[in-house]
């Protein structure tokens, strides 16, 4: 009998790079479909190229396939071409491993990494011919959603059965294995979602009973089952498995290098950083850990490349060290080791330095605002000074072009503080001609993206600016912004808009993902593809202002997510935004000043600091 | 200088890599291997790694060729063996030869390639196609239209196209055998050939069966450059 796979494999030709579809990766984990007793489906609802730079959906694969009996296989959105391949051929999607169709996995975990994707759920759901509903699916099959977004996963409650929230090494088997005896056992799938409450990170939306008041707040969240979601989170960082068997594509992907996670967390503690409270407290790996692991790595895939990844690596206690090691064992290897999300100092350009011997690529810094107010009102403890003296520090390490990145719409922005922007990037501009007066090499790209207001952090009262506004002040930089060495970019203002209306949405919103999907709304994240009239003609079908969820909030108001608890007190996210109107800095945790967020002792965890230098 | 040619494989869906994505799986497949990949010298280095003309992208392949060059001399038989070990399936070598002092490039010296098409052609058409495909090849000048970085272009490639043989498969299916020009002096695509049939057909399968250099009658495998070390007894 020929396979459906088997149906299709030779019409590839026809569409764009036929590899995101064939699997065939090397360190593919292709286990025996017969004999596997719970199969899970990894799905990422973007393209391939996207989805398998994804650190988390490999650290889930490799967790999975090593448990006995278990096995999990990967799925990203098709575009287009291939979607109408499938409905051509009357097929229905596929995994990559066994090419088995989604709808015979005991489990689909989608990855929720961007609200602009969610409509590729739908496209994912609709093309394995599931029903789109969590109420109404019938068979024993879960959807579950986990990543970034279950903080907030309210726009998507009536398409998932279980959320997972934050981190799965340490639970996610045991969730697996329930799910395993549940099936065998044949009881009602009531019977296993009260079970699975009891894991931390497990949120099953249709338990929460949401009431609304006439004028559309939130009149009360209310759990049927006396459940309380909170925040799983890995107590033994160094413990904890790390990929090894790494999938090395064939076509270029985005992050197309190992990454190695030396830590999780950050303690630097900016106001408007969703990742800077979700993934606390910082938990480091050491370098006798990571050097072998790294070793083994570079064996087992070939890859030319390594970046040592965290959300602010020039914090790593041990971090020139852990430098000098690895570029001691990979260097003479022709392997490139780089390191991601640098600070803003002279000893992160050095750090940078160490292993950017030919200074081809650019080197970037966020200093996320104009003037030093602002900055002081994010936390960003940063100054004007330290961003000119680190340009000065990399000009003259020989790198001849910079990323900036900054943020329009933080609270309290004013014309001055646009105005600083301009200002601060053409100061970096003179300090760059002091190393190359002459020629067109002096590149500084000034990247301009719009504020987002995040469920869980100290800004998620505020208001997000307007489509109206966004374009005035990206107007006011384009305008002012200029030169022979300057290049400015920005995001689409609608997209933005979007995704800040998902970002803090509810429940009510469902209905609208629904409507825009069926209206066509696919790959929302592609600039090319992104149709903000679909949205807009969805709001209204259903009744829904998108303006309710950019507005600000007072502190008391009932929140979408207040439910869902990430560990991190509420009292202490409404004390650092009341900090941030009187421009008031709160250290970083890393040195011995404990900055009371509550989360240690409400999830039951250390940091841990390899250098030793915290209580 | 340690300069060895390996002969290869590409089939089934890695017949759907790219040259380009094919460069960088063989690159990656070496240093897994261990083997000693030599680098250019310089502000950025490359690795020495040069492959034979490039495979359009859904083809598959008997025989690829690339040259490599390693930093210390290590037994072909064991870059072979080595090699297969890394590799995923449908890349597979099966020779691997030391190459001698001053050999030519694999662009320099391949200008003939052989391929296979499978055609699957309803019954009552099996004739007309086949005498479509014969008119074809009586032809003196066959002009097609070219899309090139100057805009479109008209090239007449019957001058290319040096045989063409029709077997009979079944009932439904033809295998059309194509010998054509490769390289600096022009490019036979099969495709281009299988367009002008103007009647209804379905491409089953497109394989390149192999390359190599003719000149005056002297007909020689890239392989044959090479001097074989170690052992051969390899598929």
């Amino acid at each position: 009998m020929v396979s459906d796979w088997g149906k299709i494999k030779d019409s590839l030709v026809a569409v764009t790079k036929p590899a995101r579809y064939i699997g065939d990766e090397f360190n593919i984990q292709i286990k025996d479909w017969e004999t596997a007793d719970l199969k899970v489906v990894l799905a990422f609802p973007d393209l391939y190229e996207i989805g398998l730079s994804h650190l988390g959906l490999r650290i889930l694969y490799e967790l999975i396939n090593s448990a006995p009996g278990m096995l999990a296989e990967r799925v990203y959105a098709p575009w287009f071409d291939y979607q109408k391949l499938l409905r051509d051929h009357g097929l229905r999607l596929h995994s990559l491993e066994n090419k088995q169709p989604l709808a015979d996995f005991d489990v689909i975990g989608f990855s929720l990494q961007y609200e602009l994707s969610y409509t590729n759920i739908l496209t994912m759901l609709s093309l394995s011919e599931i029903p789109l509903l969590s109420r109404e699916r019938t068979k024993d099959q879960i959807v579950i959603g986990g990543g970034p977004c279950a903080f907030n996963p309210e726009p998507l409650a009536d398409f998932f059965d279980l959320f997972f929230i934050g981190e799965a090494e340490e639970v996610f088997l045991d969730i697996l294995t329930k799910i395993r005896d549940w099936k065998k056992s044949g009881a009602a799938k009531e019977v296993l979602f009260i079970e699975l409450e009891q894991i931390p990170g497990v949120y099953v939306p249709a338990h929460f009973q949401v009431d609304y008041r006439p004028d559309g707040l939130i009149e009360g969240i209310v759990s049927k089952t006396a459940s309380a979601p909170i925040r799983a989170v890995v107590r033994d960082f160094v413990q904890t498995s790390y990929p090894q068997k790494w999938l090395v594509p064939y076509i270029d992907i985005v992050h197309d290098r190992i990454a190695y996670e030396i830590q999780r967390g950050c303690t630097q503690g900016c106001r408007f950083c969703q990742a800077g409270i979700i993934y606390r407290p910082v938990r480091e790996k050491s370098p006798q850990t990571i050097v072998p692991a790294l070793k083994n790595l570079v064996a087992n895939t070939g890859y030319e490349e390594i970046s040592l990844t965290s959300l602010s690596s020039a914090d790593y206690s041990q971090i020139e060290t852990l430098i000098d090691e690895t570029c001691g064992c990979f260097t003479p290897l022709r392997v490139n080791v780089s390191l991601s999300s640098l600070r803003i100092d002279s000893f992160s350009v050095d750090l940078a330095a160490k292993f950017q011997s030919s200074h081809k690529s650019s080197l970037t810094f966020a200093p996320e605002a104009g003037t030093d107010r602002l900055r002081r009102v994010i936390n960003k403890r940063v100054g004007d000074a330290d961003l000119l003296n680190s340009a000065n520090a990399a000009f003259k390490a020989g790198w001849q072009k910079l990323k900036l990145y900054f943020m329009i719409g933080l609270p309290t922005e004013t014309e001055s503080d646009l105005e600083g922007i301009v200002r601060l990037a053409g100061e970096v501009v003179k300090v760059g001609k002091q190393f190359y007066p002459k020629g067109n090499a002096l590149r500084i790209a000034v990247s301009i993206s719009t504020f987002v207001p995040k469920a869980h952090t100290p800004f998620q009262w505020r208001q997000q600016i307007g489509v109206m506004e966004t374009m005035a002040k990206q107007h006011y930089l384009q305008e002012k912004l200029g030169g022979r060495h300057l290049e400015l970019s920005w995001h689409n203002p609608f997209m933005t808009q979007l995704e800040g209306i998902m970002a803090r949405g509810d429940r009510r919103l469902g209905r609208a993902i629904l409507t825009a999907w069926q209206n066509g709304a696919q790959f929302d994240g592609w600039s090319e593809q992104f149709n903000f009239e679909l949205w807009s003609k969805a709001f209204q079908e259903t009744g829904i202002d998108p303006d309710n969820y950019t507005r600000s909030r007072e502190y008391d108001e009932i929140l979408p997510w207040s439910h869902i608890q990430s560990g991190v007190a509420s009292s202490f996210l409404i004390a650092e935004d009341q900090k941030a109107m009187q421009e008031l800095s709160t250290p970083d945790c890393r040195n011995n000043v404990c900055a009371k967020c509550g989360v240690c002792s409400v999830l039951q965890v250390n940091p841990r600091i390899v250098g030793g230098n915290h209580v | 200088m340690f300069e060895y040619r390996l002969c290869f494989t590409k089939l089934n869906n890695l017949k759907y890599l790219s040259h380009l994505n094919l460069m960088k799986t063989m690159e990656r497949a070496i240093r897994r291997a261990g083997i000693p990949l030599a680098f250019s010298e310089g502000f950025h280095p490359h690795p020495k790694i040069s492959f034979g003309p490039a495979l359009a992208l859904g083809i598959d392949s008997m025989a690829e060729y690339l040259d490599l060059e390693l930093v210390a001399a290590m037994e072909a038989g064991l870059i072979l063996d080595s090699l297969n070990r890394v590799l995923p399936d449908g890349l597979r070598i099966s020779e691997a030869k030391r190459l001698g002092p001053g050999a030519k490039s694999l662009n320099a010296l391949i200008n003939k390639a052989a391929y296979r098409v499978l055609l699957q052609i309803e019954p009552d058409l099996k004739e007309a196609v086949k005498q479509q495909l014969s008119r074809l090849f009586q032809m003196t000048e066959l002009n097609i239209f070219r899309t090139g970085k100057e805009g479109q272009k008209t090239v007449n490639i019957r001058p290319w196209m040096h045989n063409l043989t029709i077997e009979e498969k079944s009932d439904t299916m033809l295998a059309v055998y194509l010998v054509g020009e490769i390289g600096n002096n022009g490019n036979l695509r099969p495709e281009e050939v299988l367009d002008r049939i103007t009647l209804p057909l379905k491409v089953v399968a497109l394989t390149r069966n192999g390359l190599w250099y003719e000149e005056k009658g002297l007909v020689k495998t890239p392989m044959d450059f090479g001097e074989q070390i170690g052992d051969m007894d390899h598929d």
